[in-house]
């Protein structure tokens, strides 16, 4: 009875105050998210906001721009080269996030178990992420490369094909993409790992009593109880991919050109090398749109499969 | 456009009245100093006095920044501007070394973002963009009143650095191409070294004698041809009697026949597997790696590889390029360029004369980083590698050309090369190569 | 018994052996790094890299020290670096927590403005903020270098999503006794997320080491270069002796990777997105 009496009067308390509390709530959001959006709005939105208005406009660089409307809008849909590159970023983004977040599931879970060495392994799938670029660059280009490299020889031996890897569009995105998930996929591993080693071990002591088997485990608890991690590396990855850059520059350039563009090395290329600034942006702000959407998607259709606490 | 120019000649002219006001009264006082002074006798003091009417542009303390590119000659640079300060104690140069392939990154956004450093070096692929937009000072009235001798320096490499007929840079440097071999391949293939009396058929013979093969894959080439316009194809059409653009930079040459010739004559070597393939040449560098590691016997090159061939294989040597229906290797230098939003346009002015001066030029010279451009300074340069005949690359200025250029920028030659790379790889049919590559050259130009 | 011990064996040497295979890709271009690190100039110039110097030239190392103001370039990065991590962390968890835990109007839309933090290649906006850096006169200073990167918009994201599974029924406690939301944030929440946040603040280290294109605009001056632009000082317009540039390169690296050795069991346990136990 008075257990009752006193959940009744905490009800009320807490009612009562709803009213102001959300008052309070709502200054202190703002007051909390203040310091960052202020930061946040001088250091990226002006820059951003200022960028669509250079869309609009012809700028060389080195002259003031000049306005051409949404001249440069119109230009892209005819733009052979744009095409190549969107189709070459969309070819490398769907294998390299299913299989990026498989692989590194999968490292995942075998670093998961009880295995010795744990330590170890970690720490070598991660050191990708450290190497450098030219280290990088030099070793694939050599696994790639159409005469020398083991890559072919092997091949060869096998009486298979030997493609010329990274001057041939075709074979340049299975060779980007293999070297992109072996840059990637020990990141994705350790926050993986993370989520995997704070699922309670007692659900997985209850499923072996009730007689569950691995598979089912995986499937029952696992995966449900990871996909707060996935989502997160979903929405990172395919951002990430759609913005893939670095790699492109160090490994597909030959001779003064490259021969496998994606849309990012298309906006610097345009940019910074053929002094067409303002074409730059325009495509940029048609990235960030797409990029914008699929995020979008992903947040809305979140709540159908993630499972928060 | 004006944006830059008017702040430009806003500060100059404030500066202007600044040294004519200045003068007059240093001038003056130290007029009535020295007869002062000298009345009682005091030589120093007059010297004194001398040192400060000596002060340029002001005589306050002005700091140049200087953008440049290659550490290899940061202590050349450093020499310079050591020297400069005796000349002018009040000017300091603030050298600013950016890596190369960061340079034109940063060069741009510097300019677009009102920064830039007061001085720079310029390439031939920048200058005309650069000077068409405004933002160079143009450098015509030293050369007229003659601080600048220009005549010192070679008319080809002088052209690069003429924009509608002002002069904006004096060049700094030079290189030019020539044909490195190596000597120990064609010892063992029992092949004539190559002379300078060679012409493309020559050329050709050696490249199929040093041509081995095991079995279907190919282990050693007898030639590079190389993917870059400046050190491969570019010198075979001129030699053909061909040209790359015409003198206005508007159009695309490579379609005419003594031009076409010529590109299909480099493209054969690659046909006939006498050359690394494309695959091959993105994959292994033949400049890094596949010359230098003996797996080529020929490639033609820039006096810039000779330091590093020699210092990887005493085998390598070099020979001037074969003759086609007359000699030709292309011709390039950097240059000093003064920067239209500089706030000390007087002393960047002086910075340049200097640079410009044999002194300079000869600091260049002993330091045998590079090939000074100033006429009769090379031969510090030429000494600096006992083994190798060096002379080649300066007996080659006499039939140079400068490398084409335009004022809408490089991609004109980016397109050219993508095309004829992806006509090497087989993308497109050997007899349409040449059109294919004329009209994307041209496609750039017009797109400005 | 002795068969499942047996497969369990068996299987967990199949496992070792699967892993080291990979494992050998995954640690060869660190190896070759290292050991071309330490090769004379004549070992360069090579069709097949090779792991063996053919002799052992540990002055490459010394070598840089005297090419480079190398030092100088490894203060500037520390400097920057801890600024960056302090400043993002406090600034990321404080707009995270604010961003799930607590209710106001447009909230979410302010999120995904946020968000778009993360979909603009950097290289598109480096000219207006570059602008913005000469107008505020914070070219070639740390400041230049620090603040406009103390804004993470990965960081929000990934430590909303962390508050986001921490249940709610503490917020609840705390809320009656009166504490205010900034209180909640920071005797509650931040303590409760300190793997979460020792492994934000190694990405932001690891990030924040390698940081290249930012560095290199802002900065002029040979002294105030960090360790990724200062390394590429080393490479020249014609040649580079990339002996000299992996010694830089591998020298850069150590803290980051002694770092890692190290927090690898906070950041395992660390990111964890669901729930506490």
């Amino acid at each position: 009875m008075a257990v009752a009496q006193l959940a009744k009067d905490v009800r009320a308390f807490r009612s009562a105050r709803v009213g102001s509390r959300t008052r309070a709530q709502t200054l202190w959001g703002y007051a909390l998210i203040a310091p960052m959006m202020a930061g946040f709005a001088v250091f990226f939105l002006f820059a951003l906001v200022a960028s669509l208005a250079l869309s609009l406009t012809d700028w060389d660089v080195l002259a003031p721009p000049q306005w051409v409307g949404v001249d440069n809008y119109a230009r892209l849909l005819h733009d052979d080269a744009f095409m190549t590159a969107l189709r070459n970023t969309a070819a490398l983004t769907i294998p390299n996030v299913a299989l990026r977040l498989t692989l590194s599931l999968a490292l995942a879970i075998a670093l998961n178990s009880r295995i010795r060495f744990r330590a170890f392994y970690r720490t070598l799938f991660f050191i990708p992420v450290l190497t450098m670029p030219v280290a990088i660059a030099t070793i694939w280009k050599w696994l790639y490369d159409p005469t020398f490299g083991p890559i072919n020889a092997a091949l060869g031996r096998l009486g298979l094909p030997q493609p010329e890897w990274l001057t041939h569009q075709g074979s340049a995105l299975i060779a980007v993409v293999i070297v992109l998930l072996w840059s990637g996929v020990g990141y994705d591993m350790v926050i993986f790992l993370a989520g995997l080693q704070n699922i309670p071990r007692e659900y997985y002591e209850a499923a072996q009593i009730d007689g569950a088997g691995a598979l089912r485990q995986f499937r029952d608890i696992t995966l449900p109880l990871l996909t707060p991690t996935t989502f997160f590396l979903t929405v990172i990855a395919i951002i990430n991919s759609l913005q893939v850059f670095d790699l492109i520059f160090v490994m597909t350039e030959v001779g003064n050109t490259n021969r496998f563009p994606t849309i990012v090395y298309y906006i610097f290329e345009e940019g910074f090398k053929n002094f067409r600034m303002g074409y730059a942006i325009t495509v940029a702000w048609v990235l960030l749109m797409i990029i914008l959407a699929f995020t979008l998607l992903q947040f809305r259709l979140q709540r159908r499969w993630v499972h928060y606490a | 456009m004006s944006n830059h120019r008017r702040m430009g000649s806003e500060a100059l002219t404030t500066l202007k009245t600044l040294v004519n006001r200045r003068t007059l009264l240093r001038r003056s006082a130290a007029g009535a100093a020295g007869l002062g002074l000298a009345a009682l006798g005091g030589h120093a003091d007059v010297d004194r006095v001398q040192a400060a009417q000596d002060g340029v542009c002001g005589g306050e303390e002005i700091t140049i920044t200087y953008g440049i590119w290659d550490s290899a000659q940061l202590p050349a640079v450093e020499a310079q501007a050591a020297a400069f300060k005796e000349l002018h104690p009040n000017i300091t140069i603030e050298p600013q070394l950016v890596p190369w392939d960061d340079y034109w990154t940063k060069l741009q956004t510097s300019v677009a973002g009102g920064a830039a450093a007061d001085v720079f070096w310029l390439n031939a692929d920048n200058l005309p963009v650069y000077a068409a937009q405004g933002a160079l000072v143009p450098i015509q009235s030293l050369v007229d009143d003659g601080s600048v001798d220009a005549d010192a320096y070679p008319e080809s490499l002088r052209n690069i650095y003429t924009f509608e007929g002002t002069v904006y840079g004096i060049p700094r440097d030079f290189d030019t191409i020539a044909l490195f071999y190596n000597k120990d391949l064609f010892d063992a293939a029992g092949v004539e070294y190559p002379t300078g009396d060679w012409t493309w058929d020559n050329l050709r013979a050696a490249a199929e004698a040093l041509t081995v093969k095991d079995g279907d894959t190919t282990t050693q080439w007898g030639i590079a041809s190389t993917l870059e316009l400046q050190q491969g194809y570019g010198n075979f059409i001129e030699q053909n009697g061909g040209h790359i653009l015409n003198d206005e930079k508007t159009e695309a040459l490579v379609d005419e026949p003594a031009a076409c010739e010529a590109l299909q004559f480099a493209g054969a070597f690659i046909a006939d597997g006498l050359s690394p393939s494309v695959a091959e040449q993105q994959a292994n560098d033949p400049y890094e790696a596949l010359f230098p590691a003996g797996v080529i016997a020929m490639i033609p090159g820039g006096s810039w590889n000779a330091l590093t061939f020699s210092q990887a294989n005493p085998a390598i040597q070099v020979v001037p390029l074969p003759t086609g229906e007359k000699r030709a290797s292309a011709i390039h230098g950097l240059a000093n360029v003064v920067w239209t939003g500089s706030q000390q346009q007087c002393a960047a002015l002086e910075w340049v004369k200097y640079l410009a001066s044999a002194d300079a030029e000869r600091i260049l010279g002993e330091t045998g980083t590079v090939i000074p451009a100033m006429e009769g300074l090379q031969e510090d340069w030429v000494g600096s590698i006992p083994g190798m005949d060096l002379q080649v690359f300066i007996d080659a200025v006499d039939y140079s050309f400068p490398l084409p250029a335009s004022p809408a920028g490089p991609e004109w030659e980016t397109k050219l090369g993508e095309t004829l790379i992806e006509g090497w790889s087989g993308g497109i049919p050997p007899d349409e190569i040449c059109a294919r590559a004329d009209e994307a050259a041209d496609a750039a130009l017009s797109a400005g | 018994m002795n068969r499942l011990t047996l497969r369990h064996a068996l299987s967990e040497i199949v496992l070792h052996g699967v892993l080291l295979t990979i494992g050998i890709l995954f640690l060869l271009p660190f190896v070759w790094s290292v050991a071309t690190s330490l090769k004379p100039l004549r070992d360069l110039f090579q069709v097949t890299p090779s792991l063996i110097p053919s002799e052992v030239r540990w002055q490459n190392y010394t070598d840089v020290l005297d090419a480079v103001p190398f030092v100088r370039f490894y203060a500037n990065t520390i400097v920057v670096t801890v600024a960056r991590v302090a400043g993002q962390v406090f600034l990321a968890s404080m707009a995270a927590f604010a961003f799930s835990r607590l209710r106001f109007p447009g909230r979410d839309a302010i999120f995904f403005v946020l968000l778009a933090g993360l979909m603009v290649p950097e290289q598109v906006l480096i000219i207006p903020k570059y602008a913005l850096m000469r107008q505020l006169g914070w070219l070639d200073t740390y400041q230049g270098l620090i603040v406009p990167l103390l804004f993470s918009s990965f960081g929000v994201f990934l430590l909303r999503q962390y508050f986001l599974s921490i249940p709610a029924d503490f917020q609840e406690a705390a809320m009656i006794e009166g504490a205010n939301p900034f209180q909640i944030y920071w005797q509650i929440y931040l303590p409760l997320a300190r793997p979460a946040l020792a492994a934000f603040a190694f990405l932001v280290v690891l990030w924040s080491w390698n940081e290249f294109l930012w560095a290199l605009i802002v900065t002029n001056r040979t002294e105030m270069q960090v360790l990724s632009v200062g390394t590429a000082l080393l490479q020249g317009q014609h040649f580079t002796n990339t002996a000299l540039l992996l010694a830089a390169a591998n020298m850069a690296t150590i803290p980051v990777l002694i770092l890692f050795l190290f927090f690898q069991r906070h950041l395992v346990e660390g990111i964890t997105l669901s729930g506490l136990k």
